[in-house]
Formats: structure tokens, sequence, C-alpha cells
């Protein structure tokens, strides 16, 4: 089981990562998210708009109502200059947590 | 699903945010859940199969808020804040925030919400009806300008027990030349005129008014012009003004018809101007006034009293003032005349409240009843609203620990209040129109001024006012219960009732069952009254039998014998109608609220000066006791042969005869009726019952009689028993007087049972409505009591469980829920019978043949109240006594 925090922690560089090359929009996010960790990350929406949303706040992305023609309005994410500075030093910080994890892990494997 | 949008909407809880922000969000998350429906039936999934797919995406709602909430409350943030909403703005969005989701709640419970509201519409819209009637008839001033300075006079005599009593003309005239308050003064008498130029003769309404009574009363004609002096010269009195519904009627509103002749009773009446539409005095609709030529030797009368005088005060003069100066000329009168005027006062009162004071009184009963049953009803509904906010306490708690303040959860809570009482209170509206039409049309002789009573703004604004306080009165012990509660012991707790709520609940049931007890007293002192009014026998029979009025005109029938001979001949033609086994005429029909009363002397028995007795009077011809089932007791009735040249002859009634020949047989003995025509002492040779007169309870009062046919009268009402239903006869009764007279119109018809039945309208009218409401307030108030035993049941579920495993009989846990019921039913009563007995004072008016302390009504509503109490306990109570204790263990 992980822990709360941890889950919430790699949704944010989740959302972080699937924003750093284009800004998409929430349903499309959720979707992504649920392919891309192959459904080992259950992800709840429920969790994913209050993340987005305190993101925001935290001034790391940014969303704006774009309206396509034939469509209804979408609200795109996109990454601030400030999430895009952030994003390395959050993934640093996962890739060594996940490192430790292992390192545990094998510890307790042998 | 077609809008995801409203499917957020109904399921959020507000965020507390900006009004935009919060739709955006809303905007955002229903596109989520469309997304996740379209993909589901993209797959293949049926409507319903995608909708619970989408439903499932947000499993937890509070919780998705919560964390919203959170969320936009991060403290830092890279943009600068939106400018911030002044605090009245935010208060608004804020509360209607709060009234959505309040809806949104009451949504989800509909049934929940449909009692609230229907108790709310009932309590709401009693209390608007009542306030509607009230409102026409006691708040709303007289059609008149500055009706404040409008008072009536009239004599009164004290020692008589007489209150109020007509006015003699020459008092009349002795106050007009000496009073100094007024601006003006005038006497004026009802009157009726036998028009004939319709297609049938029918009897109009007039009234005689002598000089400047429109200026007194401050009304100018339409059209043509008022009453000027020449026209109280006798000889050139014979001009009208037309009611402006005549002038319609007959002259289809015509500007030609002022100067026109029109036939009044035979006589040619020249029409000098049209009164404004709906002009009405005293409560009585006229249809035409005449000025009103008193004959110089009336100046001098002062025994007969039969006029009401209206004066209009000075500006400046108050009433106080006015009744000093009036009280003082009728002691120089009195002074001045003492054979004829000793004794006798001049009372100066508000014309208003002659208009209306016979009304209020019951009025505000009613009106104080409904305000009971409103507060009932709030009880309930507070009642209802405390369940559910325990209920609701974890996400009370929860909003709570998320930052919501205690301030913005009783706001919420209010706004919920507010919302249920208004809406109850736009139900109760509707309520309360159908109501008044319903209470106008049974009663429309009950209420004075009932062709006004209508929706106005007034009405709108009470009911709007009431609601709104009645929202915050039920909405206080939730709010209370939420300011209180301890939030983070909620949350441990799990939502368990706290035992302080629990008493709350019980001693709001206590109230309500004390206020129910007391309207329940007081209809039921009312109901008692009336059935013991009703079982009054009036002294006549009143089955098939039917009264209708004529009146003579003098020009064709300008003596004495015309007129007899008149009588003589349409009873005769009556008595050939088929059924009709007799027939007769009398002056005045009791229960008619017409009287006549006059001083009496028995012969070698003079009066003390003063102290005249006085006895009813009725003119009658041969057969009237026959026809009205009075009951002959000694002597003979009159007959044919008691005429104008044959000795002058009368019958008294059993009161009469005991008390003013005591022990002696009045018949034979001789008798002197003050009616006006000399001092003839007239042979007693019969007599009979006696009949109530004014109303029903009235105590039994001397009554004479004299033969019609030696003191004809021009207006007489026409009685007739019939072996048929006496509602077929009026066209065969009409028929027969034109055989008589084609010129003359029947007016009045009534049947005996609708005479007694109008006599006491006024007590059904009270009983009834107060019987209702009373009906109401029970039933609320045991709601109330089902309600929080119910749910004490539910909450004691597993303790009951327990008891039973522990041995408990279902006996004993009958008992422990009914008499915890009674318990709370028990405080009700004994509170509810304090406050009666202090109340039902106040109703000792209404009451007749009980007093407003009886003991057996007080008991008979309690025991009443308790057995229905006791029943609603009851099914609680078979609920508690069939739990598996087993499965109450596992209840949590």
């Amino acid at each position: 089981m992980i822990p709360a925090e941890l889950k919430k922690g790699t949704a944010e560089v989740l959302i972080l990562s699937l924003l750093e090359d284009r800004p998409r929009h929430g349903y499309e996010l959720a979707k992504l998210i649920e392919r891309r960790s192959e459904g080992v990350l259950e992800f709840h929406v429920a969790s994913l708009y209050p993340m987005l949303y305190r993101l925001e706040r935290r001034g790391w992305i940014e969303g704006r109502w774009v309206e396509r023609a034939g469509q209804r309005r979408r609200r795109f994410y996109r990454l601030t200059p400030a999430g895009r500075k952030a994003l390395p030093e959050q993934r640093r910080g996962w890739r060594e947590f996940i490192r430790a994890i292992r390192r545990v892990a094998q510890v307790d494997h042998v | 699903m077609s809008d995801w949008k409203k499917y957020v909407r109904n399921h959020l809880p507000p965020l507390g945010l900006s009004g935009p922000r919060e739709a955006e969000i809303i905007e955002e998350l229903a596109q989520q859940l469309e997304g996740a429906y379209s993909e589901a039936l993209a797959r293949g999934s049926t409507e319903a199969e995608a909708e619970a797919r989408a439903a499932a995406v947000i499993p937890d709602w509070t919780a998705l808020a919560a964390e919203i909430r959170r969320a936009e409350r991060a403290g830092f943030t890279g943009r600068p804040e939106p400018a911030r909403e002044s605090a009245a703005r935010r208060l608004t969005t804020e509360f209607w925030q709060d009234v959505r989701y309040g809806a949104r709640l009451l949504a989800r419970t509909p049934g929940f919400a449909a009692v609230i509201l229907l108790t709310l519409a009932l309590g709401i819209g009693a209390n608007s009806m009542m306030f509607t009637v009230v409102n026409a008839v006691l708040l709303r001033p007289l059609p008149y300008p500055h009706p404040e300075q409008l008072v009536l006079l009239r004599d009164f005599n004290h020692d008589k027990g007489f209150d109020s009593f007509s006015v003699a003309p020459g008092n009349f005239l002795d106050w007009r030349a000496q009073s100094r308050s007024f601006t003006g003064m005038a006497a004026f008498g009802g009157a009726s005129f036998n028009y004939t130029g319709g297609p049938f003769p029918e009897r109009i309404a007039a009234m005689r008014v002598t000089e400047g009574f429109f200026e007194a009363l401050g009304v100018q004609p339409v059209a043509g012009r008022s009453f000027q002096s020449s026209d109280f010269q006798q000889g050139q009195d014979h001009v009208v003004l037309l009611s402006y519904g005549l002038w319609q009627k007959i002259f289809q509103g015509d500007p030609q018809a002022l100067g026109r002749n029109i036939q009044l009773s035979d006589e040619p009446y020249t029409v000098v101007g049209v009164m404004p539409p709906g002009l009405r005095f005293i409560s009585r609709e006229q249809d035409v006034w005449a000025p009103w030529a008193f004959p110089p030797a009336w100046s001098q009368v002062r025994g007969a009293h039969f006029l009401s005088v209206l004066a209009r005060r000075k500006p400046g003069v108050t009433l106080e003032q006015a009744r000093a100066e009036m009280a003082g000329i009728g002691q120089r009168l009195a002074a001045q005349y003492p054979d004829v005027n000793r004794g006798w006062g001049v009372r100066t009162d508000l014309l208003y409240e002659n208009v209306v004071g016979d009304a209020r009184p019951a009025l505000l009963l009613l009106l104080a009843a409904v305000a009971t049953l409103l507060l009932i009803a709030c009880g309930n509904v507070a009642n209802m609203l405390l369940a559910r906010t325990l209920e609701r306490r974890r996400e009370i708690a929860v909003r709570a620990s998320l930052g919501a303040g205690k301030w913005r959860l009783v706001r919420q809570m209010l706004a919920e209040s507010l919302l249920l009482s208004l809406t109850g209170g736009a139900l109760g509206l509707l309520l309360a129109v159908g109501g008044t039409r319903t209470l106008i049309s049974m009663a429309p002789q009950v209420l004075p001024r009932a062709d006004a009573i209508h929706l106005d703004p007034w009405v709108l604004g009470f009911t709007f006012a009431v609601a709104v306080l009645t929202g915050i009165v039920f909405g206080l012990a939730p709010m209370v219960t939420v300011a209180r509660q301890d939030l983070q012991q909620t949350l441990k707790e799990g939502g368990r009732t706290s035992s302080a709520s629990q008493r709350l609940r019980g001693a709001l049931v206590s109230a309500e069952v004390a206020l129910a007890l007391v309207l329940l007293v007081g209809a039921g002192l009312l109901i008692g009254s009336f059935a013991r009014l009703e079982a009054v026998a009036p002294g006549f029979r009143t089955e098939r039998a039917l009264a209708f009025d004529v009146s003579l005109p003098r020009t064709r029938y300008a003596d004495a014998p015309r007129k007899a001979a008149f009588y003589e001949s349409l009873i005769e033609r009556l008595l050939t109608l088929p059924g009709v086994q007799s027939a007769a005429a009398v002056t005045t029909l009791p229960l008619s609220d017409n009287d006549e009363s006059y001083t009496f002397e028995v012969e070698n028995k003079p009066n003390e000066p003063g102290k005249e007795p006085s006895a009813m009077y009725y003119d009658v011809t041969p057969g009237y006791f026959q026809t009205m089932g009075i009951p002959l007791l000694a002597g003979r009735d009159f007959s044919r042969t008691d005429a104008l040249d044959t000795p002058r002859v009368c019958i008294i009634n059993d009161v009469l005869a005991r008390e003013y020949f005591p022990g002696l047989d009045p018949v034979g003995r001789h008798l002197f009726l003050g009616a006006g025509q000399g001092r003839i002492f007239r042979e007693i040779v019969g007599v009979v019952g006696s009949v109530k007169h004014y109303w029903l309870g009235e105590k039994p009062q001397p009554q004479a009689y004299e033969p019609l046919a030696q003191v004809p009268d021009s207006g007489a009402t026409i009685v007739v028993r019939s072996t048929l239903d006496p509602g077929s006869l009026t066209a065969a009764v009409r028929g027969r007087v034109q055989a008589v007279d084609a010129q003359l119109p029947i007016a009045h018809v009534i049947t005996f049972d609708q005479l007694v039945a109008e006599s006491v309208s006024q007590p059904r009218f009270r009983t009834l409505l107060l019987g209702l409401f009373a009906a109401f307030a029970v039933a609320l108030a045991v709601a109330g009591l089902y309600g929080v035993m119910s749910y004490t049941v539910t909450q004691r579920t597993r303790e009951i469980g327990i008891r039973m495993v522990l041995g408990a009989q279902r006996k004993s846990v009958y008992q422990l829920v009914v008499g915890q019921g009674m318990i709370l039913v028990g405080m009700g009563v004994v509170v509810g019978l304090g406050s009666a007995l202090g109340l039902t004072r106040l109703l000792k008016r209404f009451l007749f043949g009980v007093e407003a302390t009886d003991l057996l009504t007080f008991i008979a509503v309690s025991a009443l109240l308790v057995v229905v109490a006791a029943c609603a306990c009851f099914f609680p109570a078979r609920r508690a006594s069939r739990v598996d204790p087993l499965e109450s263990l596992r209840y949590e």
C-alpha cells in the first residue's frame, strides 16, 4: 500500500510531466495518467481536480478556457515558467525516493 | 443524462468560493463525468450503465468539496488574488450558494421536504387568511375622507338596560342646535321602496337622511347635485340620489336620467344626482337616498326613539372632548324634560366602532388561534430539522474542520430555514386565497365589509414577514445546536445523538402539546356553547315554514281598512295554495333583526316615573300563533271580529303574565301599550308562550301582541306554514301576492330553518373556525410527538435490544416507549391546562350556558388529547417491541 502522501506526490510529478510538452485539459490528463500507469496507479478523478487547483494556486500551472470551433470550451492547463523550473527538482526528489525504496526492498528480499 | 452540469451542481456541496470560480469548477467536473459517460456509451454500455459509470467517477462529493476547498485555500499563490469582493456581495453570493445547497439537500429527501412545506403552508396560510380578513374588516380605514372624525351618536338608558339605543328626534334637534364640537350632524334611517319600473315589482333599499348628511360624511355625487336645503321642506322632498348601481341598472348610466322622475312606492321622485360607485354606509347597501323632512311636531317627540345620528368632529376636537360635550348636553336635556328624558344619556362612538365593533373580538380570537397554530407548526418543523441536523452532524463537522466558521455554518442553516419558510409561505398564500374565498361564502353576513376582503400588498407583506419570522423561529433550534456543537466530539461519536438535543426535542413537543391543548379547550368551550345554543327551542316551530316581507305603499293603502283588507285577502288566497296549512302576518318577525318595543302599564298599577317596564311588541293577524306553532296557554286567539270598530284587545306572553300578574289570571284584565295612539287600555284576551326574539340565548322577556286590524301597519312579514318543502313555495307565493296587487313586490323570502340558522351564524362561524384550527393544532402536535418517539426508538434500538437480551418482556418495552412519550404529553397537558385556565376567561363573551372554566370540558379535551397522543406513541412502541435483540446488537 502506498501512503497517501506519496500518492499525492507521484501524481503531482505525473501531472507536471504530462504538461511538459503541451497544454492538456483535465479529462485528457485523467485518461493519460490511467493509461501510462497501466492502471497500476488507480488514480481517482476525485483527487485530480483538487490537485490541479492546488498546483495552479502554487503558480506551477495555469488553466485557461479555450474554445475550438464546433466544440465546447475546455480548460487547458499548461506549465508556467515556475512549474517548468520546479519539474526537474521534483523529478530528482522522486528518483531518489524510488531508488531508496528499491534499496530497501532489495535488502528485504535478501 | 443530458445535463451533467446540473448533476454536479446537485451533488457538490457549496465550496464557499466566488460565483464564477465555482461555476468554472462545476463545468470542469461536469466535463469529466460527461467524458466517462460518452466513453462508456462508445464501448457499448447501456445508457443506465454509462450513467452509473459516470456517477462512480466521484464517489464522495463531500470529500471532494473539502479537498477542492483546501486546494483553493492554499497559501502561496503565483497570481495576485482577484480584487476582494465587498462584504455585502460576498454575503449575498454565499447566501445564494447556501440556498442552492439547501434546495439540493431537500430535493434529495422529497418526503421530508413535502411534510415540512405542508406544515408551513398550513400554518402560514391560516395566518394569511385570517390577516386578509382582519386587514379588510378591522384595519383598513372606512372609505370616507378623514374617517377618524366621524362619530355615531346614540341614546342610552342604563336603568332600562339599553346600552345603546336609537335617538328620539326632539333630542337630535337639540343636540344639533347646542353642540359645538362638530362641523356637521345629521340623522338617518333605513327605509325601503317598492320599485315598479322594472320587469317585475321589486323592493329597493333606501336611506332617509336629514340635511347635511353627505357633507358630514364627506361624499359628493358623481353626477348631478347633492341634496340642498329646499329638499328638506315637506312637500318638496320627493327627490332622490341614485346609487351608481341602480343608475346603471335603470338608466344604463344615462346622464339624461338627471331630472327624470321614477316611481317609488307609487310616488314620483325626481332624480337629482348619482352617488359614487361602491358607496355604502353602516355595512348596508343602499339603492337610493331620499331627504328626510321632519314634521314640525317631531321637535317635541322625545319618547319615541327611531333615529340614528352621524356627526363629523371639527379638526382638533378630540373624541374625549366631543364625548364630554355631548354627555353634558344629555344631562341638561334629562333635567329639562324629566318626564321623558330621565335616565337617558348620549353616547358618542367612532363610526368605525359601530361598523366593526361586533366583529372584532371574534376576529382577534381567531387571529390569536392561528398564531398559536403557527407556533405549533414551527415547533414541528424545528423538531424535524433538529433531527436532520443531528443526522448531518458529520457533514457539518467535516465542513467546520475544513475551515467553515460557526457563523458561516449558522448562516447556512438560516438560509435553509428561510428557503423552507418562504416556499411554505408562498404555498400558504395560495391556501389563504382559497380559504378566504370559502370563508366569505360561508358567512357573508357575519363579516362587515366582506366585499372589501381581498388580497392586497398588506397581505403579501404580512405573509412575507410571517414567513421570514417563522423561518428564523423554527431555524433557531438547529442553529443553536450547530453553534454549540463540539465538533471534535461529533466526529468521534460518529453521529450519535447528544442528550441535550434530545431534551430540546422533547421540550418542543411538550410545548406543542400545551399550545394545542389551549386551543382545544377553547374550541371545546365554544362547541359546548354552540351545542347548547342550537338546542334552545326558539318558541316556535321551525320546520316547513316560510316568511316573506311586503310593504304597502301609502298611496293605494292610505287607511287602515284598506291595509286590513289587503292582508285578509292575501292570507285567504295563500290558504288556497296546495300544501299550505295556515298563513298570517306579523309586523316584526322573531330572529329577523327587526324589533319594536314599547313601555306598558298594567291597569290600576301606575308605573314609577323612569321605571316603566317595556315589552317586545307585535301586530299580528288571526292565526299567527297557529302558523308559528306558538302555544296558546290561556284565553283565545285574535279573530276577524277584532277590528277597528270593536273593543281593543291584546295577547301577552307567559313571562309578562307571570311577572306582572303574579298569582292572577291575566285574561280579562287590561294593559296599556305605549304604541302611540292615546292611552288606550286593552283587554287581555289570551296568554301565549314566549319566543326568542333577538337570539336563541336571550333570557325570556315580556312580549305583547295586538291585532293588526286594529293598528294596521304598512309593512309586514307574511308567514306561511306548509306540508311541503317551504323553499318550493316561493314562486307560488309571489303569484298569489301579485294576484292581490300586481304592483307589489315581495322581499326577504326565507324559510324558518334558514332564519334560525342565520341567527346563529356568528357563533357557528367562530366555533367552526376555532374547531378547525384546534384540530389542525392537535394533528400537528401529535405528528410531532410521533416523530420524536420514532426517532427515539431508532436511536435506542441497541439499548432496547440489550434489555430484551437481559430478559425484558415486550410489555415492558411498550411501557418504556409509551411511558417516555406520555411524560412529554403529561408535561404539556399540565402547562396547557394552566394556561387555558388563565386564557379562557377571554372567551367569556362567546360562551352560552358554559363557564369559562368548565371542568367537564377541561377534562374531556385533556382526555381526548392524551388518548390521541398515546396512539401516536403506540406505533413506535410496537416497533420497539419487535426489535430482534441479536439484530439490534449488530445495528451500529
